[in-house]
C-alpha cells in the first residue's frame, strides 16, 4: 500500500496577503480573550498542586477535546485535507519529554507559559518583560549548545522518530489508514473522553466550592462577594459560575471573560487559523519559534549581527518572516488593547526585585525547554491534540512534572 | 464624559500608552520593510532556503502589516484623543 501523501494541499486558493491578515486577526483574538479571561496553562497546572483546584486544568482538557473534535470534524467534512492535519506533526523523542519538564519548570518559576508571558507583558507587567528577555537569551543558549547534538540524535534516531508528518499521526497509528472513517473514529475517542474529563474535573472542583461556601459564615475576598448592611454574605452562584452576569458587562470589558467562554473562542480560533492556513502554511496557533527566536535575530538585524547566516538552528530551522511572525505582534496588540480598554494596563514593577532575577531565569528555561522540545504549550501541545498526534500527551506529562518540581522548590524557598 | 482617577487627576500613562502603540506599528512596519527585505536578500544571495522567504510571500507579509499599521495608527490616535480630553478635564478639575 502506497504512504500518504506528503504534498499541502490549500483548502482555499486564496493569496498571502489573505493568509497573513487571517493569521494577525487570530492573534489579535488569541491576546484579548487570553487576557480577558487571564488565560494561563501554567497557573491552571500550579493550582493542582498548591489549592487543590482542577477547574482551570478541567478547561485546558476541554480545549484540547474540542480542538480535537473540530480539526477532526473539518477534514471528515472535506473541508481541510487530511495531509494538511498531519503534514506539520514534528518528530518525537527524548527532547519532548525534556524539554517539556525544562519547560514547565521554567515557566512556573518565572510567572507565566508562553501565551500568559506575552499577554501579560502586553499588559505592563515588567517580570514577564524579564520573562521574555530570558525566553530570547534562552533561545540563543538553546541554538549554540543544544542544538547541533539534539539534531544529530534525530538525524540518527537516537530515542527518537526520524520524521514526522502521518508517521505521528494517531488515525494512521491505529489503523493504517487516513480515510475519513479513521479520522473520525481517532478525533472522537480523542475529543469525546478529554472533553468529558475536563467537564468533571470542573464539576468537582466547583462542587467543594459550594460546599465550602455553604459552610463559611465569615467573609471571603474575591469574587462572589456581596455586601448586605453591615455582613459580607457570599454569593456561591457567581462563585461557582463565572460566565454569569451579562453579556454587556462582558463587551464593555467591565468583568473578565469566564474560563468556558475563553475555551470556546480560543478553540474557534484554533478553528479558523486550521482551515484559512491549510495547505500554505503551519495551520494551527503558534508562538514559540517567533518570539523566543526570531525576534532576538530581529533584535540584532540592525546591528549588523545575522544569526541566520552563522549561528545553528538560526540558519536551518527559522525563515525571516512567516505567518506566526504577525499573529504574535497581534496577541500582544490585542492584549494590549483589552488590557487598556478594561482599565487593566498599568506597568507593574514586582516590589520585591530578586523576583525580577527568578522572572529572567526562568525565562531562560523556557526558551531552552520550547526549543528542544520543539515547541511550547500553545505550538506544540495545544496544537498536537488538533494534529491528532501523541507529541501532546508527552508534553503535558513532561509539563506537569516540571511545574510539580517547580511547586515543591517555590514552597522551601 | 466621565472623568476618571483620583486627586492627582487622570494617569498620564493613559494618555502615553495609546501612541506607544501606534509608533510601535509604524516602527515595525518599517523595520519590515527596510530590514526584513534586506535580511531575506542577504538569504537568497547565500543561497539559504532553508531561512529565505519567496517573493510573493514577502510582498503579502509586507502588505498585510501595512494594512494593519494604518488600523493600528487610528485606533492609537482615537484612544490618544478619548484619553487625551479625560487627562485635561481631569486636570481642569483638580486646578
Amino acid at each position: 500500500m502506497a504512504n500518504p501523501s506528503m504534498i499541502l494541499q490549500p483548502a482555499f486558493r486564496e493569496g498571502w496577503i489573505e493568509i497573513y491578515a487571517v493569521f494577525a486577526l487570530s492573534g489579535f483574538i488569541l491576546g484579548w480573550v487570553a487576557q480577558r479571561g487571564n488565560y494561563c496553562f501554567v497557573n491552571a497546572m500550579t493550582s493542582i498542586f498548591t489549592t487543590r483546584s482542577l477547574e482551570r486544568f478541567g478547561a485546558v482538557m476541554i480545549l484540547f477535546g474540542v480542538t480535537a473534535l473540530g480539526t477532526g470534524t473539518l477534514v471528515v467534512a472535506g473541508l481541510v485535507p487530511v495531509q494538511d492535519q498531519y503534514f506539520f506533526n514534528y518528530f518525537a523523542g527524548w527532547y519532548t519529554l525534556v524539554g517539556s519538564f525544562v519547560f514547565g519548570f521554567g515557566a512556573a518559576i518565572a510567572g507565566g507559559c508562553n501565551l500568559s508571558m506575552l499577554y501579560r507583558a502586553s499588559s505592563g507587567y515588567v517580570q514577564n518583560w524579564v520573562e521574555l528577555l530570558g525566553m530570547m537569551i534562552g533561545t540563543y543558549v538553546f541554538a549554540v549548545t543544544i542544538w547541533p547534538f539534539q539534531s544529530y540524535t534525530m538525524e540518527k534516531g537516537i530515542l527518537s522518530t526520524t520524521t514526522g508528518g502521518y508517521v505521528e499521526y494517531l488515525p494512521y497509528l491505529l489503523f493504517h489508514s487516513t480515510s475519513t472513517y479513521a479520522v473520525l473514529v481517532t478525533s472522537l475517542l480523542l475529543g469525546i473522553p478529554l472533553v468529558a474529563l475536563g467537564i468533571y474535573l470542573e464539576q468537582r472542583t466547583r462542587k467543594g466550592w459550594r460546599s465550602k461556601a455553604s459552610n463559611v459564615n465569615f467573609p471571603i475576598l474575591g469574587a462572589g462577594v456581596k455586601a448586605t448592611g453591615g455582613a459580607q454574605t457570599v454569593k456561591p452562584t457567581l462563585i461557582t459560575s463565572p460566565e454569569g452576569g451579562g453579556i454587556k458587562d462582558l463587551l464593555l470589558l467591565r468583568r473578565p471573560y469566564g474560563t468556558n467562554l475563553s475555551t470556546v473562542i480560543l478553540a474557534l480560533d484554533m478553528l479558523l487559523v486550521f482551515l484559512a492556513g491549510a495547505g500554505y502554511t503551519f495551520n494551527y496557533l503558534v508562538i514559540t519559534s517567533s518570539d523566543g527566536g526570531r525576534f532576538f535575530e530581529y533584535a540584532l538585524i540592525p546591528l549588523g549581527v545575522n544569526l541566520f547566516l552563522t549561528t545553528p538552528w538560526f540558519r536551518d530551522s527559522l525563515t525571516i518572516v512567516d505567518p506566526s511572525t504577525l499573529m504574535v505582534v497581534m496577541l500582544c496588540v490585542g492584549a494590549f488593547i483589552a488590557s487598556y480598554l478594561s482599565g487593566d494596563f498599568k506597568v507593574r514593577i514586582p516590589k520585591d526585585r530578586r523576583r525580577l532575577v527568578v522572572g529572567f531565569l526562568g525565562g531562560i528555561l523556557v526558551g531552552v525547554g520550547v526549543r528542544m522540545a520543539l515547541g511550547c504549550n500553545i505550538g506544540l501541545m495545544w496544537t498536537n491534540f488538533g494534529q491528532l498526534g501523541y507529541d501532546g500527551f508527552i508534553f503535558l506529562l513532561g509539563m506537569l512534572s516540571g511545574v510539580y518540581l517547580a511547586v515543591k522548590v517555590q514552597e522551601r524557598w | 464624559m466621565k472623568v476618571e482617577g483620583n486627586r492627582s487627576g487622570y494617569p498620564l500613562r493613559k494618555v502615553i500608552a495609546p501612541l506607544i502603540l501606534s509608533l510601535f506599528s509604524i516602527a515595525w512596519y518599517q523595520f519590515s520593510a527596510i530590514y526584513l527585505v534586506k535580511a531575506d536578500q542577504e538569504a537568497l544571495s547565500r543561497a539559504n532556503f532553508a531561512v529565505y522567504v519567496n517573493q510573493p510571500q514577502l510582498a503579502g507579509y509586507l502588505e498585510a502589516t501595512r494594512w494593519i499599521c494604518y488600523v493600528i495608527v487610528y485606533v492609537g490616535l482615537i484612544l490618544f484623543w478619548q484619553a487625551l480630553v479625560k487627562f485635561v478635564r481631569s486636570r481642569e478639575v483638580i486646578g
